[in-house]
């Protein structure tokens, strides 16, 4: 995640409160002045990157992850889902247990799209006479 | 002096020729990785709406409106006193692999 904030003002609301930040600042405010030659600005670039990328926390790339999870699981479980088995409803259930909680709202908007897009395709298909079957990785339509 | 001119001191030091808005920049950017990882580490699941909408304006970059929307929640002190634990290490962490080593 890119944090585009604006620099020209403090992002912590009343900042002033949150600027004692216990006694270990001084100690590491007097390791950062002993140390050494300064940095350039590139180097100092690619650690202030690294270091935001180390944690871990990437937002986009958390919601494009569940995007491909979200994907992978319909395809991999569509049979499963229609055949509404207790093992369906398993396996939706611990999906969605362990990915609502990380992902958050857009996941669960992203969900709700593919609910409605299983419900159409159920429509569409019960129109059509049956559902396609998942063969040897290949979806057969049924014979009209 | 407030968080963000400590944190932008703090970077200048050790690279004095940066430009301060661009110092201020990695301070904001510290700032929201701090909220992200508050909102993983110290919200319970009872607080899972708070979270969501908290994110939502870290996922559009509103660092400071993200931080409103936890203090008007949590209220001032609880936030204060929750974020410092987070906000500490990490500190520590960014100094000593970016800044010292």
């Amino acid at each position: 995640m890119r944090f585009e904030g604006d620099p020209s003002r403090d992002h912590v609301p009343d900042a002033e409160k949150y600027a004692d930040l216990g006694g270990e600042i001084e100690r590491v405010l007097e390791e950062a002045s002993e140390a050494g030659e300064p940095l350039s600005e590139s180097e100092l670039a690619d650690r202030h990157e690294r270091w935001m990328q180390g944690q871990n926390l990437d937002l986009g790339e958390r919601l494009r992850q569940s995007s491909e999870a979200i994907k992978e699981f319909v395809v991999n479980h569509f049979p499963l889902i229609l055949g509404a088995s207790a093992e369906a409803a398993t396996v939706v259930k611990n999906f969605l247990d362990s990915n609502l909680s990380l992902q958050g709202k857009i996941a669960e908007t992203a969900l709700a799209t593919v609910a409605i897009g299983i419900v159409t395709a159920v429509a569409e298909w019960a129109r059509r006479g049956g559902y396609p079957r998942l063969e040897h990785g290949k979806w057969v339509q049924p014979e009209a | 002096m407030t968080y963000q001119d400590f944190f932008t001191d703090l970077i200048r030091k050790r690279c004095p020729t940066l430009a301060e808005e661009k110092a201020r920049q990695y301070a904001a950017e510290f700032s929201g990785i701090v909220l992200l990882r508050f909102l993983d580490q110290e919200l319970s699941q009872s607080d899972e709406a708070l979270k969501r909408e908290a994110e939502a304006e870290l996922e559009k970059g509103r660092i400071l409106e993200a931080y409103q929307v936890v203090t008007e929640s949590l209220g001032e002190e609880e936030l204060r006193t929750r974020l410092q634990k987070i906000a500490t290490p990490l500190l520590e962490d960014y100094v000593r692999s970016i800044l010292v080593g």
